[in-house]
């Protein structure tokens, strides 16, 4: 009844595969809708995100003065994987990846893509969610236990996935500029200690090295797959390419002008040796006797970005899953996961051990897994010509605003 | 019937989300783990020093905070000074917390001291160490003592908040110029960024004008810079235009404080090898380019007069080219100045060529100051002029730039210095006495007028 018959020319129908049917509904109502804005806040939050955890210390530590072109050369890589991802995506407008990959190659190779998917987000949202434990312990709460902050944490992330991304997606909205301001006010405020001198010499390890480590590192953007799990939420699907790329664009400014910063403010030596740079350059903040630590302050910005990181990570997680396993909603899974996040995120040993799981296998294979996966995709939809009946209309055009009541939310 | 169910189910909904954010909201704001203030006992400065049982001798002033309030002066001293030996600050730490019977905290500290002795020992690993701990901030500023850390803690412990005393004593800088102003954020990034030698101010207990060499002359002559020459006083030793820098000036005030932070220590690596005087800081300042402004008094020739001028740093140009193996490193310093103090011994400047006089007498004054401080730093082998930065610029990789040893390159470079000085103003008297007098208001003055110009 998938993809075992389906084949055909361009524009064919799936036999026995219609958009609505029962066994693939058009549009879940679990999807509910996301708006260009929304679309392009949680995204940018999703990309960005990092910046606050240790990721510009490990980056830094890699491409010593480089680390902005790592960025640079990572981001226009991402953007070409945003064309395949997209490309694809035209195809089926109303399916979201995990489903696609079940349609173009079966139930077994397209399982095994989700398993691979849904593995790598959940394994991504255990590192981030340790990550922004640790980093509350170490800097603000250190008798607190970190079971308790991650507790906590998980329940606000549970929370929003079971909710849908609709909610959460509408919340990264209201919160992008509570968190734009205070990183913008955190570098400016620290410009005083800026040193041009420390981004010399400009291409770091040596020019080929800093070039294989942006083709590698492009996974810094390998999130950008979660384009393809928001697709079929959208409501209008024409802009997503411009809100993609606009989307990317803006993760790497912010990311690059964080990477530039910590270098500038502190040189290599100073960058790649602390654990949260942007916390540092928080505590670093002293206007005479009035205006000094004031890092509590930014403390919300740890919180909130990080939840809403691991909320779109788990997501994706689990509508991977829920479509692997044939499940026509993902919310019975959420507890399930959640109490898998919460296990996974005390598999490591150490602080340590989970910054270099991320660094040297998270961030070189999940370029791979996020990039490689819609590749494959899009070759074999392009080779065997596959593509959701009346795909070409849809994709440049609106979805349809759900008419039973209740449908237009999230499906409760 | 249905309308009950739905608003029983509001209810419980309601009340669901209610704890749920309780259980959010309260552990994420900090309950679990307060503190009551009187459970805690806030360093506010810290001072090590060489240890006699123990490598490290921790001085710390803990404060009283009953004592400390504003409108509580006088009712006894705001801190309590204590002194223990051990291998790690926080080890200390937790041993005073033993004896305090409070929970020792640094998260309150703004000044680190280390002692002269320790200083030389090294210091790198101290500072690392400590960043480690999330009480101790980057923005801790930190000196060099002249003698030990625990006599500059132990000078003020009578005062109502000691500290605060010498933050603003280090804030002054900014107006003095006398010694640069390091946090330990610079400090340990020079020192593991390698673009300079390490830098700190120094801080020593203030001493009469004979006890540090300078008064003895007055500062009547424009001297040979040797007036603070007392071996470890480089706080005193600012005698170098003759008018000592602000030395006298501080000495000649007594009761302001016992404390004098001027003078510049540089580090090779993280160990202490040199002490800049008071006027040394003052130029190597401007040579960086962190000077904010100055006040500097010489004695100047034709006409013969003892000047304050007021100098404003401006951004200096470096340039560095390579002739072979030698590095040529050609340094312009650039300033302006207003004169605030002209005490009238001859002619009265009365045209620009005597501005430009005045100012190419100070700069020449300057470059003298500078060449010789370069000189010196050469022969230690330390840069503290950030020449290493434009070295650095010319390589293409990190690489390159780990194995470059640019101290060997430094030591041989050829440094030449150029002034660019300028007198724009020169305060709101235009014409002196003599000017409209110039037999003098009566017979003495006229008759006994410094019109020869040979100064006092």
């Amino acid at each position: 009844m998938m993809a075992d018959g389906a084949g055909g020319r361009d524009g064919e129908a799936f036999p026995g595969v219609r958009p609505g049917s029962e066994e693939f509904p058009a549009m879940s109502p679990e999807w509910g809708h996301v708006g260009p804005a929304e679309f392009v806040a949680i995204l940018t939050i999703l990309l960005a995100g990092k910046i606050f955890l240790t990721f510009p210390a490990t980056l830094t530590d890699r491409a010593k003065t480089s680390g902005w072109i790592v960025t640079t050369v990572g981001a226009m890589l991402a953007a070409v994987g945003v064309l395949i991802i997209i490309s694809l995506m035209n195809r089926f407008p109303d399916y979201s990846l995990a489903r696609v990959s079940v349609l173009l190659t079966g139930p077994i190779i397209g399982s095994v893509f989700n398993i691979l998917l849904s593995l790598f987000f959940l394994v991504l949202a255990a590192a981030v969610l340790r990550e922004a434990a640790e980093t509350l312990v170490i800097g603000i709460l250190p008798l607190t236990p970190l079971s308790v902050l991650i507790a906590v944490m998980l329940i606000v992330v549970a929370y929003g996935t079971y909710l849908g991304i609709e909610a959460v997606s509408r919340t990264a909205f209201l919160l992008a500029p509570w968190l734009l301001v205070p990183l913008a006010a955190i570098i400016l405020s620290d410009i005083r200690y800026f040193d041009l001198a420390r981004l010399t010499p400009i291409w770091g390890t040596r020019p080929a090295h800093i070039l294989w480590l942006g083709v590698v590192r492009s996974s810094i953007y390998a999130e950008v797959v979660a384009v393809a799990f928001l697709y079929p939420a959208l409501r209008r699907k024409k802009p997503i390419l411009g809100g993609t790329i606009l989307s990317l664009g803006l993760a790497w400014f912010i990311i690059t002008a964080v990477i530039v910063s910590v270098v500038a403010i502190g040189d290599v030596g100073g960058a790649s040796r602390t654990a949260f740079p942007i916390y540092f350059m928080a505590r670093l903040i002293h206007f005479g006797r009035f205006i000094q630590r004031v890092e509590a302050i930014f403390v919300f910005l740890w919180f909130f970005s990080a939840a809403l990181n691991v909320t779109v990570t788990f997501y994706i997680a689990n509508v991977a899953l829920s479509e692997t396993l044939h499940l026509p909603n993902y919310r019975p899974l959420v507890p399930a996961m959640s109490i898998i996040l919460y296990t996974a995120a005390f598999l490591a040993p150490s602080f340590i051990a989970v910054i270099n799981f991320e660094a040297d296998v998270l961030r070189v294979f999940g370029g791979l897994i996020c990039m490689g996966i819609p590749l494959i995709l899009l070759i074999v939809a392009v080779v065997t010509r596959k593509r959701q009946p009346g795909a070409m209309d849809r994709s440049d055009g609106d979805n349809p605003r759900p008419s039973g009541k209740g449908a237009a939310m999230d499906g409760r | 019937m249905g309308d009950e169910r739905k608003g029983f189910r509001r209810s419980v909904r309601l009340a669901a989300l209610a704890l749920i954010m309780s259980l959010v909201v309260l552990p994420a704001g900090g309950c679990w783990d307060h503190k009551e203030l009187e459970d805690v006992a806030f360093v506010l400065a810290m001072g090590l020093d060489k240890g006699e049982r123990a490598p490290l001798r921790v001085t710390v002033q803990v404060a009283v905070p009953t004592q400390i309030a504003p409108g509580r002066s006088g009712a006894g001293p705001g801190v309590v000074t204590e002194t223990v030996e051990g291998y790690t600050i926080d080890q200390v730490m937790t041993y005073m917390s033993s004896f305090h019977h409070k929970r020792m905290s640094l998260e309150h500290n703004k000044i680190i001291v280390f002692g002269k002795d320790l200083a030389m020992e090294g210091i790198h690993h101290l500072i690392a160490e400590a960043l480690r701990d999330r009480e101790i901030r980057r923005s801790n500023y930190i000196l060099v003592s002249t003698g030990t850390a625990a006599e500059i803690l132990q000078a003020l412990s009578s005062e109502r908040n000691p500290a605060a005393a010498i933050e603003e004593l280090v804030q002054l800088t900014v107006f003095t110029g006398l010694a640069p102003r390091t946090n330990l954020h610079e400090w340990l990034s020079a020192y593991e960024g390698r673009l300079r030698a390490p830098v700190a101010p120094v801080i020593g207990p203030l001493r009469s004008p004979r006890q540090s060499g300078l008064g003895q002359e007055g500062g009547g002559d424009s001297g040979d810079g040797s007036g603070g020459g007392d071996g470890d006083g480089a706080g005193q030793g600012a005698g170098g235009g003759g008018a000592g820098g602000g030395g006298t000036a501080a000495a000649t005030c007594p009761g302001i404080s016992r404390l004098q932070v001027m003078g510049t220590a540089v580090f090779r690596g993280d160990f202490l090898v040199d002490l800049m005087s008071g006027e040394e800081s003052q130029v190597y300042l401007m040579m960086t380019g962190e000077l904010k402004r100055t006040d500097m008094t010489l004695h100047i020739q034709n006409p013969s007069a003892m000047v304050t001028v007021r100098l404003k740093g401006e951004q200096p140009r470096r340039r560095l080219t390579y002739e072979g193996s030698t590095a040529k490193i050609k340094q312009t310093i650039v300033f302006e100045g207003d004169i605030t103090q002209f005490v009238y011994l001859g002619k009265y400047l009365t045209t620009q060529q005597d501005l430009n006089n005045v100012a190419r007498q100070v700069g020449e004054h300057v470059r003298g100051i500078a060449q010789e401080l370069v000189a010196r730093m050469q022969g230690l082998g330390v840069d503290p002029f950030e020449y290493a930065a434009l070295a650095r610029r010319r390589l293409s990789t990190y690489e390159e730039w780990k194995k470059f040893d640019w101290p060997a390159v430094y030591r041989r470079a050829e440094v030449s210095i150029e002034v660019k000085s300028f007198i724009r103003r020169i305060g709101a008297t235009l014409q002196s006495l003599h000017e409209i007098f110039p037999e003098g208001i009566n017979k003495e003055e006229g008759q006994g007028g410094p019109s020869d110009g040979t100064g006092p």
